[in-house]
């Protein structure tokens, strides 16, 4: 019997087959990958080349129906950092060096960006000295703190109330300060240029006024001392003016004094070794983008400035929902560079910068590039998934696969550093962290920070954007002549009805004084004022308007003891 | 005697005349102690079979303590006296949240002038017995 023709190896289908089973990972077990050690040293016959072919020719029949992904399985190395599972239910990690790059996650609501991020966090949180965490509408990433508490992670929440901020006070270079105060309060203001002009020339002279260009490094002007200063220049232009006036008033109005009146308040280099939530639902879009835009901006500048290259990442920062805030819409005053750049500087600086975003509305190319990992969830839009999977390099067939199979915690990732660059599928699982933290607890989170030095301004304490004058009564000359603070005769007698009739509404003392109605009324609150009485509120009666019960103090018991003494003597 | 002014002469001073009047023997400050806590009932009176636990309240805070008191001691009713309609309006639905058993003849959330009103409503008219009332002060000793 003449043998059975060898099936070839190169040059015919089975070479196809191999490349495609390999290019789609179908020869991991270890029967294929015997099959394919024989065929490479030329022992193929049929039944080898059957052990290569029928995965192949089943994945194949999968892929045309629909039933298989079109992405290929990563291989990451040691991981350090788990991002979920593969399509076969392995764990997919990276490496947390690999995050530097930043990290841009997409999707619409409900797609799972939340889950992911709280995902990452959680195995983040313990392994990195600083942590800020932006939750700009909701109330959610708080309850990570009894589960970070277990892992001995003290993680702050703070409510845009409890933070404690002078956007004025620099640190480091003054002048370089100056420039990204200015930045950020024509970002929050959006103020007109000549305004812009004015405000540089203000801070100018407070820096001066305060000594902060000649080293004075613990008293610094605030926001309420800026305001002040434009109200007081009559004689600049009045429209920019009055522009200055009436948006600074009203952020200073949201911002309050009880956060942002102070002379010397917690410096971003401080907050970036805590871990903490900025808790940020309830405060004005004003108020969010200049507290966050302030320690942002200023966080990022000084370790620009600072010149550090290539250093571990020790601060991570989230902007959980930040379309707004890192939308291009708003103007910058063109004395720094803008987000998207300096997104692209911090790479070497140990910041990561993550960014979760609904869509791609707003944010700017430049941004996108420095946000080099990237995370597509479950998109809404049909431009949203063709630039952000060009941006992915996603394929037709990947992209045709998102659109139609993307769902909660399924996401298509693309790292930016690594040895894969490929896009990979991963899946995340859903956290199930019970709501437990409650205000109080959120209270009790921030004493943490109590710590850290605090110059208040109390001059600002009851600050208004109008100018008020204080009126007070005068008081009349009778009263003036009274001998400091000793009861008058008729006072006298009011209290003696009172020690002798206690416990009656008050208007059954004057008959019992033998004095008119009104005159005991006036008596009485005087007496009150005085501190010989204390009026307390009972219902007396079945109905009507409670009466008011007068108790006498120790001040009328020594009065009339004093008395009884003196009359003996 | 714990408690300011307010809360013994103007509140309890004429709860107690009152139960006195009606014949009941009172008892400011009674001790009582039951399984896991103790404490002083403001007022107490004993009138024929009826116990009746007094307690003045300025605020809705202590009231789930009120009613273990009452408990521990038996009463047969509870009178919690409060200054205003506003305070006993909070006194009552702290009593409603409170877990527990309550007296049999029920918890009395009243300000002063009601609660007067309803005991003197609510029990036999009794001949009456003067308390012993301080004669310079005014004021039960």
């Amino acid at each position: 019997m003449a043998p059975k023709p060898r099936p070839k190896f190169r040059g015919d289908d089975l070479w196809d087959d191999l490349v495609y089973g390999v290019t789609h990972d179908l020869f991991e077990d270890p029967v294929s990958r015997a099959a394919l050690t024989a065929a490479h040293y030329g022992e193929c016959d049929e039944e080898i080349a059957n052990l290569i072919r029928n995965p192949v020719r089943r994945a194949k029949t999968r892929e045309q129906l629909g039933l298989d992904d079109p992405f290929r399985i990563p291989r990451l190395g040691k991981p350090e950092l788990i991002l979920g599972q593969d399509a076969k239910s392995r764990s997919v990690g990276i490496s947390r060096s690999w995050l530097n790059a930043g990290l841009l996650v997409t999707g619409n609501t409900g797609s799972g960006k939340t889950n992911l991020i709280k995902f990452l966090l959680l195995q983040m949180a313990a392994s990195v000295e600083g942590l800020w965490a932006t939750d700009l509408y909701k109330r959610d990433l708080r309850h990570l703190r009894p589960v970070l508490k277990r892992a001995g992670v003290d993680l702050v929440i703070l409510t845009p109330r409890r933070i404690r901020r002078n956007i004025l006070q620099p640190e480091g270079d003054v002048q370089t300060h100056m420039a990204v105060v200015l930045d950020t309060l024509q970002r929050a203001l959006d103020l007109p240029p000549r305004a812009v002009t004015i405000l540089r020339t203000a801070l100018h002279d407070l820096y001066t006024q305060f000594g902060a260009f000649g080293g004075v490094r613990d008293a610094y002007p605030t926001l309420y001392d800026l305001f002040e200063y434009v109200r007081a220049a009559t004689k600049v232009n009045a429209p920019a003016r009055l522009a200055i006036l009436d948006r600074l008033g009203a952020l200073l109005i949201s911002l309050t004094p009880e956060v942002a009146a102070y002379r010397y308040a917690w410096r971003p280099n401080d907050l970036a070794g805590h871990r903490i939530v900025f808790e940020m639902c309830g405060a004005s879009e004003q108020v969010k983008s200049l507290l966050l835009g302030d320690l942002l901006f200023s966080t990022l500048y000084r370790r620009v400035q600072g010149g550090r290259s290539n250093s571990t990442m020790d601060l991570v920062v989230v902007l959980e929902d930040a379309q707004r805030l890192l939308s291009t819409g708003s103007g910058s005053s063109g004395d720094l560079p803008p987000i998207e750049e300096l997104a692209g500087l911090i790479r070497g600086m140990g910041v990561s910068l993550w960014a979760a975003c609904q869509s791609l509305d707003g944010l700017s190319r430049g941004l996108r590039a420095n946000l080099a990992t990237k995370v597509m969830c479950r998109l809404g839009a049909a431009g949203d998934y063709r630039e952000f999977g060009a941006d992915m390099g996603l394929t037709a067939p990947q992209l045709q696969w998102a659109r139609l199979n993307s769902r909660p915690g399924v996401a298509i990732t693309q790292l930016a550093e690594g040895p894969w660059r490929q896009p990979f599928i991963i899946k995340t699982p859903e956290l199930k962290i019970p709501p437990v933290v409650n205000d109080a607890e959120v209270e009790e989170s921030t004493k943490a920070l109590e710590s850290l030095r605090l110059i208040p301004a109390p001059e600002f304490a009851n600050w208004t954007p109008y100018q008020t004058v204080e009126v007070t009564q005068p008081k009349k000359a009778s009263e003036d002549s009274e001998q400091g603070q000793a009861p008058t005769s008729g006072e006298t007698r009011y209290l003696r009805a009172v020690l002798d009739h206690p416990g009656r509404p008050s208007s059954a003392y004057a008959s019992l004084a033998k004095m008119g109605v009104q005159r005991a009324i006036r008596i009485r609150q005087s007496l009150v004022e005085k501190g010989y009485l204390r009026e307390h509120t009972v219902a007396t009666g079945g109905r009507g308007r409670n009466a008011i019960v007068l108790e006498p103090t120790a001040a009328t018991e020594r009065l009339f003891s004093e008395n009884a003494q003196g009359g003996k003597q | 005697m714990r408690g300011g002014f307010l809360h013994n002469h103007i509140l309890l001073d004429p709860i107690e005349d009152l139960l006195m009047q009606l014949g009941a023997a009172t008892r400011r400050e009674h001790y009582v102690r039951s399984a896991g806590s103790a404490g002083f009932i403001d007022l107490t009176a004993t009138l024929g079979q009826h116990r009746i636990a007094c307690e003045a309240e300025l605020a809705a805070d202590r009231v789930s303590s009120d009613l273990r008191k009452a408990q521990a001691w038996a009463a047969t009713l509870l009178v919690i006296v409060v200054p205003t309609r506003r305070v006993a309006q909070s006194a009552q639905r702290a009593v409603n949240a409170a877990p527990g058993t309550r007296p049999v003849g029920g918890v009395w959330v009243l300000p002063l002038g009601p609660a007067l009103t309803r005991l003197r409503d609510c029990f036999p008219f009794l001949p009456t017995s003067k308390g012993n009332r301080n004669k310079t002060t005014g004021w039960r000793s």
